[in-house]
C-alpha cells in the first residue's frame, strides 16, 4: 500500500471519533424507559371540583402500566418516534403503543409473531407450560 | 461521543445514492472503523447488494462508528425525512445534469428545513472532466441551497463493478478517488 494512500486511511480514521464507550453503552440500556410508578395520595375534596358533565367530556378512564421493553424495542420505539417526529407530531412511547395495538392484526399473524419473541427469550414464561 | 450518522438523499432515483452509500461503506471499512448500511429504501437494492459483498446491514441493538443512512428516491416519504433528521452528515448525489441539480436544489432546502443542524452538501458524482456540459453544470451551480463537496467522483466503470466484487472490484484510481472522497465526508463532523 502506498504512503499516500496509508495517510488518506488515517484521515479517515481520525476523522470517525471512537463510538461510545462500554460503560456508556450499558448506563444507557440500563437507563428506564418508564419512570417509576408513584404513589398518588387523592384528596376527598377537590380544590377545583369538575362538574359531572366536564369529566366525561375530556378523559377516559385508565390505569398505569409498565412492562419491559429489550434493545430491539426500545431501538423500534425510537424509529416510530423518528417517523412521527418528521410528520409534525410529538412522539411518545404512550402514542407508538397505542396506535399499534389498534393496527395489528387480530389475526395468525400475531400469534406468530408472539411464538417467535417466546421463542427469543431466554426467560421461560410460567403460564406457557 | 455518538456514532457518525451520514445520509443520502435525493429527489430523483439514478443520481447514485446506493453506489454512493456502498462505496462508502467499502471505503471506510477497509480502514478498520465499524460501518454499517440502514437501508429505508423499499427497493432494498443496498440490501441485495450488501449480501453479495458481504457487507454489514444495520441490526437494531448494535452500535456502529458510522451509520450509512440510503434512502427511497423522493422527499415526501416520512423514511427521508426520519433519515434527515437523524443524520448529523447529509449528502445530495448529482449527476451533471442541469435537471438533476434542480432536483438536488430542493432536496438541499428540504434537508436544510428539517435538520438546520446537518452540514448538507451535494456531490456531484459521473463528472467527465473537460466536457462542455461540465463547464455548464459549474454555472448552474451558483446559488444552490447547499455547498458543494469539494471532492468529485468521476465517471468509472469500476464503481459499478464495486456493487458486485466489493472494494476488491476498484482500480487504483478509483479506490484514491474514494478515500479522498471519505475523508472530505468524514471530516464535515
Amino acid at each position: 500500500m502506498s504512503l499516500d494512500k496509508k495517510a488518506l486511511i488515517a484521515s479517515i480514521g481520525k476523522n470517525i471519533a471512537p463510538s461510545k464507550t462500554v460503560a456508556a453503552l450499558e448506563k444507557e440500556v440500563n437507563k428506564p424507559i418508564l419512570s417509576p410508578l408513584k404513589k398518588v395520595k387523592f384528596e376527598k375534596k377537590s380544590p377545583n371540583p369538575v362538574k359531572k358533565d366536564e369529566h366525561l367530556s375530556t378523559t377516559g378512564t385508565g390505569k398505569q402500566a409498565a412492562f419491559w421493553l429489550d434493545d430491539e424495542d426500545r431501538t423500534l420505539f425510537h424509529e416510530f418516534g423518528m417517523l412521527l417526529y418528521s410528520q409534525g407530531i410529538k412522539p411518545s412511547h404512550n402514542l407508538v403503543l397505542r396506535a399499534a395495538l389498534r393496527l395489528v392484526p387480530k389475526d395468525h399473524r400475531l400469534t406468530e409473531k408472539v411464538r417467535e419473541l417466546l421463542a427469543q427469550d431466554g426467560r421461560k414464561v410460567r403460564h406457557q407450560k | 461521543m455518538e456514532a457518525m450518522n451520514i445520509a443520502l438523499i435525493a429527489k430523483k432515483g439514478g443520481v447514485g445514492k446506493t453506489t454512493l452509500a456502498l462505496l462508502l461503506h467499502e471505503a471506510i471499512k477497509q480502514t478498520g472503523q465499524t460501518v454499517a448500511i440502514r437501508d429505508y429504501d423499499a427497493q432494498g437494492s443496498a440490501s441485495k447488494a450488501l449480501e453479495r459483498i458481504n457487507g454489514t446491514r444495520e441490526v437494531s441493538g448494535q452500535t456502529y462508528q458510522v451509520l450509512l443512512i440510503d434512502t427511497p428516491p423522493s422527499l415526501t416519504l416520512p423514511a427521508t425525512a426520519a433519515a434527515v433528521i437523524s443524520a448529523e452528515i447529509i449528502l445530495i448525489p448529482t449527476s451533471p445534469s442541469p435537471v438533476d441539480i434542480w432536483e438536488a436544489d430542493e432536496a438541499a432546502k428540504f434537508a436544510k428545513a428539517k435538520n438546520p443542524n446537518a452540514a448538507v452538501r451535494i456531490v456531484l458524482n459521473r463528472i467527465r472532466k473537460g466536457t462542455l456540459l461540465t463547464d455548464a453544470v459549474k454555472q448552474s451551480l451558483k446559488g444552490v441551497a447547499a455547498e458543494i463537496l469539494t471532492v468529485t467522483l468521476a465517471d468509472r466503470q469500476s464503481y459499478q463493478h464495486a456493487l458486485l466484487g466489493g472494494w476488491g472490484a476498484l482500480d487504483p484510481k478509483a479506490e484514491k478517488e474514494m478515500f479522498q472522497f471519505t475523508v472530505a465526508i468524514t471530516s464535515l463532523r
